[in-house]
This record gives C-alpha cells, sequence and structure tokens, in this order.
C-alpha cells in the first residue's frame, strides 16, 4: 500500500467529514509526516476512501511521564518501557481533501460520510500521491479551514508531492502549483507570499 | 448528600495543632534515642545488644524490636558501584472484591511483573496474569461463611509472592545479580488470624520462597516511607535496667514512645547509603524460621533513595537471611534499587511503579468486566441482577449531568 510503511500508521479514533484524527502507538511516529497525504480505508469496501492530509501530531503525557522528565538520568531500557509497553497513544489530525467513491471514481471534495472508528489509516502510495495531485482543487479546502496551519500544510504537501515526481517534473509542478494559489490568494497578498516562499526550489529570504 | 466541609473546619484546625505539637515532642524524643544510639555505636558494644535482646526474648517480655545482626548499629554503608547488568523482576498485585449485591458474586486477583534487563537496552518484559474466582469452593470459606475481603487480600498476597517466584525461576539462567522485588514487607502480616486458610496460605507462601532460594535471587520486599518502629524499640530495650525488662515495660517504646526508625535515620543516612542489618522479633518471624528454616528469616535495612543534596527519603528493605549472609549482593542490590529510585523523580523503583500499574484494575475496567459477565451469563440463560440496595447506591453515587444547550 505505502511506499515504507506497508501496515496501517494508525486507526481512527473519531471523525467526521471535514477530517479525522487517528490514534498508534508512539514507536508508530517513524512513518506519519507533517502534511503527509493519508488514507481512512473502509472495512469491508462498503463506504468510500477518504483521502486526508495530516496536519497534526499529538503525543499525550501521563502522571508517570512527567516524573520521568523530572528524572536525574533515565536508563535506555525505562525509556523503551515507556515506548514499548506503556499505552501512550500517539494522536493525529487529518483534513479531508477527497474521497474515491464506489466506482474507483476520486473526487476532490468532502466525502459523503466520514469514516468509522477503528478504520485503519495507511499511507498513500505515490500513485495515490499522483493522482491526487494532478488537480489542485483541494487548495481550496486546505487554505480555506481556519484550525489548519493552511499555508505550512500546503506548502509541506506540494513538496512531498513534487519529490515523488521525476526530476525534471518537479519544478514545473510547483510552479504549476504556485500559478494556482496566486489566483485563490488574490485577496491576500502576505498569505500568497508566504506560501510561494515555502514552495520556492531555494526559499527566498523575504 | 456531599461532604459539608464547613463542620469539618474546626475538626481540621485542631488536627493540624495536634500535628504540630506531636513534631515538638517527637523532637525531644529523638534527641534522647540519638544520645542512647551514639552510647551503643560502637563495635565492641555489639556483644552487649545482643545480649539484651537475648534476655528480652528468654523472659518472654514481648519484645518486638529489631535485633542488629552483626553490624554496629550506627554504622552506614555505601552502595557497590552499579552492575553493569543485571536482571529485575518486580511484582505487584491487585483484585477486584467479591460484591454480594453485584450481577455475579465472584472475585478477580490480577498479578503484574515487570523483568527488566539491566544494562541490555532491551524493553523491559510484562506479564499480566488475571485469575477468576467464581466457583463455589474459591467463594465459601471452610465454615461454609462467604469469602471475606481479609481472605481474598491474602490469597492475593500469596499471588504476588507465587508469581515472582515462578517468572523468577523461569529466568533463572539471565544474567546476575537476579533481583525479585515486591512492593511489600516479605513478612505477610495480611495472612492473619482472621484468615480461615492461613495455614494453607502460609505454607504456600513459604513454598513460593523456597524457590526463590534455589534461584539464588537477591529477593526483597520494599517498604516506601516506612512507619517502622523496630530499631527504636531497640533503644528503648538498651535504655531500660535488665532487672526491668518485662512485658509491661516493653508493651510501649517508654520515653520514645511514637518515635519512628525513619526520624532516627533520617539524619544518620547520606544519598544511596543504607543502615546496619537488623532482624525484626516478631513473631511472625520467628514463625518462619521455625517452618522453614535459618534462611527465611527476615532482616531489614533503611536506605536513603534521595539525590545528592535533596532531603533525605528512606525506605525500609526486607531480605531473608540468604541474601543478609552476602554483604556483596546487599551491595549490588543498594546499588540497583538506589538506580531504580532515580529513574523517576519521585525516588521509588521505577520497576515497582510498573509492576504496580501493570497489575492495578481501574474501577472503568471493573465495570466493563462486570458487563462482559453478565452477558456471558445472559448467554447461557443465567439471571443476572444487581441487589435492590446496589441499584440503589448507583443511583445516588452517580454525578449528575446537565442537559446542556448549544
Amino acid at each position: 500500500m505505502a511506499d515504507s510503511w506497508d501496515g496501517p500508521i494508525a486507526h481512527v479514533l473519531r471523525a467526521s467529514t471535514a477530517g479525522f484524527s487517528a490514534g498508534a502507538r508512539v514507536q508508530q511516529i517513524g512513518a506519519p509526516t507533517f502534511g503527509a497525504f493519508v488514507c481512512a480505508q473502509p472495512r469491508g469496501g462498503d463506504r468510500e476512501t477518504v483521502y486526508g492530509l495530516l496536519y497534526d501530531i499529538h503525543i499525550d503525557d501521563d502522571p508517570l511521564v512527567r516524573q520521568l522528565v523530572l528524572a536525574d538520568a533515565v536508563s535506555e531500557e525505562t525509556i523503551r518501557d515507556q515506548r514499548h509497553h506503556r499505552i501512550v497513544p500517539l494522536e493525529m489530525s487529518v483534513l479531508a481533501i477527497g474521497y474515491r467513491d464506489y466506482h474507483g471514481v476520486l473526487r476532490h471534495m468532502l466525502p459523503p460520510r466520514p469514516p468509522l472508528s477503528l478504520d485503519p489509516v495507511y499511507v498513500c502510495t505515490q500513485d495515490e500521491v499522483l493522482e491526487l495531485t494532478s488537480g489542485f482543487d483541494f487548495f481550496r479546502m486546505v487554505l480555506g479551514t481556519a484550525q489548519v496551519p493552511g499555508e505550512q500544510l500546503l506548502a509541506a504537501a506540494l513538496l512531498h508531492a513534487s519529490q515523488i515526481r521525476p526530476p525534471g517534473e518537479r519544478e514545473t509542478f510547483l510552479v504549476e502549483a504556485g500559478r494556482h494559489a496566486a489566483r485563490l490568494l488574490s485577496s491576500d497578498l502576505n498569505r500568497l507570499d508566504y506560501l510561494l516562499n515555502l514552495i520556492a526550489p531555494t526559499p527566498q529570504r523575504a | 448528600m456531599t461532604l459539608e466541609f464547613h463542620k469539618l473546619t474546626q475538626q481540621i484546625e485542631q488536627m493540624g495543632s495536634y500535628l504540630a505539637a506531636r513534631e515538638d515532642e517527637a523532637a525531644d524524643k529523638l534527641e534522647l534515642a540519638w544520645q542512647i544510639m551514639e552510647a551503643y555505636s560502637s563495635e565492641e558494644f555489639l556483644p552487649l545488644i545482643l545480649e539484651r535482646v537475648a534476655d528480652a526474648l528468654a523472659k518472654d517480655a514481648g519484645y518486638r524490636g529489631a535485633r542488629p545482626i552483626d553490624e554496629p548499629i550506627m554504622n552506614t554503608y555505601p552502595p557497590a558501584q552499579l552492575p553493569p547488568s543485571a536482571t529485575i523482576l518486580a511484582t505487584d498485585g491487585s483484585q477486584i472484591a467479591p460484591n454480594p449485591h453485584g450481577a455475579a458474586f465472584y472475585y478477580l486477583i490480577n498479578t503484574g511483573t515487570i523483568v527488566l534487563h539491566h544494562g541490555s537496552g532491551e524493553p523491559p518484559e510484562v506479564i499480566c496474569e488475571p485469575f477468576l474466582y467464581y466457583e463455589d469452593e474459591h467463594l465459601r470459606l471452610p465454615d461454609r461463611g462467604p469469602i471475606t475481603g481479609a481472605t481474598v487480600a491474602a490469597r492475593r498476597t500469596v499471588a504476588e509472592m507465587s508469581a515472582l517466584a515462578e517468572q523468577t525461576w523461569l529466568r533463572r539462567g539471565e544474567p546476575r545479580p537476579l533481583v525479585a522485588l515486591l512492593d511489600n514487607p516479605l513478612l505477610p502480616f495480611g495472612i492473619g488470624k482472621e484468615v480461615p486458610e492461613r495455614d494453607e496460605l502460609q505454607n504456600i507462601y513459604l513454598s513460593a520462597i523456597s524457590r526463590l532460594l534455589e534461584t539464588r535471587a537477591l529477593l526483597a520486599g520494599y517498604t516506601d516511607r516506612p512507619r517502622s518502629r523496630y530499631v527504636v524499640g531497640l533503644l528503648h530495650l538498651l535504655s531500660l535496667e535488665p532487672e526491668n525488662v518485662n512485658r509491661t515495660t516493653l508493651a510501649t517504646d517508654g520515653r520514645l514512645e511514637g518515635l519512628e526508625d525513619k526520624a532516627l535515620f533520617h539524619y544518620l543516612l547520606r544519598p544511596g547509603e543504607r543502615s546496619a542489618l537488623f532482624v525484626q522479633m516478631s513473631p511472625l518471624n520467628k514463625e518462619f524460621k521455625s517452618r522453614a528454616g535459618e534462611t527465611h528469616e527476615i532482616a531489614f535495612f533503611y536506605l536513603n533513595t534521595a539525590a545528592p543534596g535533596q532531603a533525605p527519603t528512606l525506605a525500609r528493605v526486607e531480605i531473608p537471611m540468604w541474601v543478609a549472609e552476602d554483604r556483596r549482593a546487599i551491595a549490588e542490590l543498594q546499588a540497583l534499587l538506589y538506580h531504580q529510585c532515580h529513574q523517576v523523580a519521585s525516588r521509588y523503583p521505577y520497576v515497582l511503579t510498573r509492576a504496580h500499574e501493570l497489575a492495578l484494575i481501574k474501577s472503568d475496567e471493573a465495570r466493563q468486566l462486570n458487563v462482559i459477565i453478565e452477558v456471558a451469563m445472559a448467554r447461557y440463560g443465567v439471571a443476572a441482577e444487581e441487589s435492590e440496595k446496589q441499584l440503589g447506591k448507583a443511583a445516588v453515587g452517580r454525578r449528575r449531568t446537565r442537559f446542556e444547550v448549544h
């Protein structure tokens, strides 16, 4: 399924049509990254696959972790005990940017229904990312959602999508994406400038 | 109704005042105890101290204080260098007590064990073993009465020692020192006379200790913030004229009454140091020794687990005599315990914290278990209903919910 992480990276905790939160064990933090394209797969195939961008990774503490943080010198065995055995959940938040319907058609719009609790969440394959970024309709959903860091999230996703393209196509892809963003943010030049700086091949200094 | 705090205000003030007065008294008692301790601190007094204890025991004067083994009573001992490798096991237990008003009459004992391979860099092993007791033979005492909370607690104590012995036995080939830790005194005072099957449970408990002896594990029972007065009892005995030692004078600690050992060792022990080794002269310890041999007699020492520059934090560590006889092993145990206490900010061994966490049955989990049992009962056509009393209590015990308007 995914490039380097074959199994699910998490399972859905709670969801709405706008997005979902997923939980995982803390040792699974190697798989997800900010701005990654992920999907919640329905169990049984009777619902849509929901695609989204990972915009937050959150690790909860507990009283014992707080004690360990204050300790003088925590041994490797103790740290590995915490990460392997204790239920320290990693919570990730995903903004929905599209879904695939029963007929296999990918649509850049909010899904008709949210994924359900415990649906597995995977990192999208390269093919899925290429398909998702073949058009830029999802930009509006990212930039128009107040609770996500829109420019940062879109930039991270675009840089990731450019890296899986052949070297000769990467700059063209980013330039096209920048043009599309410019149309959406024509009335907010500060945001546009920030976004373009973030996706520039060599970041520009203001 | 909720607790009416305003009716407690005056009582709380009185409590504060009482505790302050008791602290003032304790300072005077501590000074006196210190003087006695210093007077007998030299090694040359050890034979005399042992003679005074032997005399009190011979008189059957009800002496319950400490007896030094062979170390001067005011000596302190630093830990050994931390062993590069060791295998540390820690076990704890918890229970769901039988509830005669619940839908089903049962109880559950859960033991949690952690096996930490010190120095390996590997994650430890964790083992949880829950056992459900629901058959008549488990729920009826020999007199056919229903099982009591005290009996379940005693069975849990035995289950903890048995689980620790079992897991230690399985790892007897692992790197040494092999440390087996319990979050309790090793002398199981919980298996008291009110427990009808006391003898049988004590035999199982002693058998588990024997199994640990076969592995030559460093068995230790850890008591945080001990309230014991064994050494104070010894100092009281030493303050008496030999002819005045009798049941009346030993019924209390006399002018030292109320003083705890930890007050003494608070000033004596530097971080990481242990006290001299003592044996507690209780009837239970005597019984252990007579039933299972000298190896099973329980000794103890105090340990200051604080970091340098911090206020002392004291623990009492109980060890069987086969460990007490090996001073190098004690120094290594001391070093490993001290290291464990510094894995967390609270100066309590990390492995015991985790064993407790593994064993703990949270109230939510107990409720879930009840639901699962009720479902299973219904599946088999067994009526599962809580008593009227339980239903009534549940109705008033719940937090009120509010209907919110959005």
